[in-house]
């Protein structure tokens, strides 16, 4: 026992005393830690046995059985060695540096795709009118315009023509100079069960010179009619109105639309959906350029 | 009867690692279960115990924990791990042949004393 005047140190006194003779300064508030819960423990033992003591006496006591700080300090120190704990360290932290850069560099290019991708997904399709977007700066445009009040609504959708793209066809089927005219169409729909309608294959165009661009739907069965009656059924004129969904969302889906080897000298090509016997879409369309009339 | 300081030091792992293989517990409750069950004659500076159980830690004898205490306190807990339990059979053996060997020499000078 220290001699009498010479007052203990507190708990927190005795700890930082004890800290002063451990060099690896990171151990120091484990080590304050778990030796102020043994001071603790024992003063409340103290208190419990003997209630005449003062909180403070308890306190002194507690201290006093624990020995010298110093000596405490000194073996605490052998196994708190500052070499290996730095390293550990070390290790710890450049290992976790090592994988934030190895997440960063394998998974931020993928993450920014992806969220490139979720905020300005593709509309067209890579090998429809896909490519002419891509290459727009080569590729000669007559007309590129969002036409105007070109909506149509049919049960549970709401149809509109977003975009149409108008480019010169130099080869088409019958050899004459031609035009191709993409139509982004877009159907909106509140219930995410009903997305991505199948019209694509019903779709089929008119230019205003009375020329008809049958869709691929349209073309199938005549051309198995006139296989079967080649005498009454007609021979099937082949399908130029093409493309189909481009984008699926739970509400939106979008078609990436095309009509190839419309007459150069169309000025207005209108597209349609009559699957069931009455027009049900019908956008017209001006391949000039500018708004169209509904 | 109080034990001699020097006595004690070699055996206080002994000590330790015995009391951990009766299961998990905290610095103050080691001490506490130590005076009790040696009647008293154990009462070492309580401090001496945090450097022994640093160093088995280190050497991967024990593991220790936080959990919180019957008391409502966050105690560190220590566990004795396979390693400590083997470090205590040899413990254990190396005791045994030493106080054979005091107590071949002491009854070999038993007569004389008495």
């Amino acid at each position: 026992m220290d001699a009498p005047g010479v007052p203990q140190p507190t708990i927190g006194q005795f700890c930082a005393k004890v800290c002063a003779w451990v060099r690896f300064w990171p151990d120091h508030d484990a080590i304050t830690a778990e030796l102020t819960a043994h001071l603790e423990d024992h003063r409340d033992v103290l208190l419990e046995r003997n209630p005449a003591l003062s909180q403070a006496e308890a306190e002194a006591q507690a201290v006093a059985a624990m020995g010298d700080p110093e000596a405490l300090g000194r073996e605490l120190d052998k196994s708190h060695n500052p070499l290996p704990g730095w390293f550990q360290i070390l290790f710890r932290v450049s290992v976790r540096t090592a994988l934030i850069l190895l997440l960063v560099f394998c998974f931020l290019p993928k993450a920014t795709y992806l969220y490139d991708l979720i905020a300005a997904p593709p509309l067209y399709n890579d090998d429809d009118t896909g490519v002419i977007v891509e290459h727009y700066d080569q590729a000669e445009v007559l007309a590129d315009y969002r036409p105007e009040h070109a909506v149509c609504y049919l049960e549970h959708y709401t149809f509109s023509a977003e975009r149409v793209l108008v480019t010169p066809r130099e080869h088409s089927v019958t050899g004459e100079p031609a035009l191709r005219v993409s139509v982004l169409l877009k159907a909106v729909h509140l219930n995410p069960s009903l997305r991505c309608p199948r019209i694509s294959g019903w779709l089929w165009a008119e230019d205003d010179l009375g020329n008809r661009y049958p869709g691929w739907n349209q073309y199938d069965p005549a051309e198995l009619l006139h296989g079967l009656y080649p005498e009454q059924a007609a021979a099937p004129e082949l399908y130029t109105t093409m493309g189909g969904p481009s984008l699926q969302t739970p509400f939106v889906t979008y078609y990436d639309v095309y009509v190839i080897d419309v007459d150069p000298e169309a000025v207005q090509l209108t597209l349609r959906f009559d699957r069931y016997g009455k027009i049900q879409l019908s956008f017209p369309l001006s391949l000039k350029g500018g708004g169209a009339d509904v | 009867m109080k034990a001699d300081k020097s006595l004690l030091s070699g055996s206080t792992t002994l000590l330790v690692l015995s009391l951990l293989s009766g299961g998990d517990k905290y610095g103050y409750q080691m001490i506490a279960e130590l005076e009790e069950k040696s009647d008293h004659t154990f009462s070492m500076k309580e401090g001496t115990l945090y450097p022994i159980l640093h160093t088995l830690e280190k050497s991967g004898a024990v593991e220790s924990y936080e959990k919180e205490a019957p008391t409502g306190r966050t105690r560190k807990y220590y566990h004795i791990t396979k390693k400590g339990l083997r470090l205590l059979g040899e413990k254990k053996e190396e005791w045994a042949s030493f106080s054979q060997a005091v107590n071949a020499v002491l009854a070999g000078s038993a007569p004389a004393m008495a």
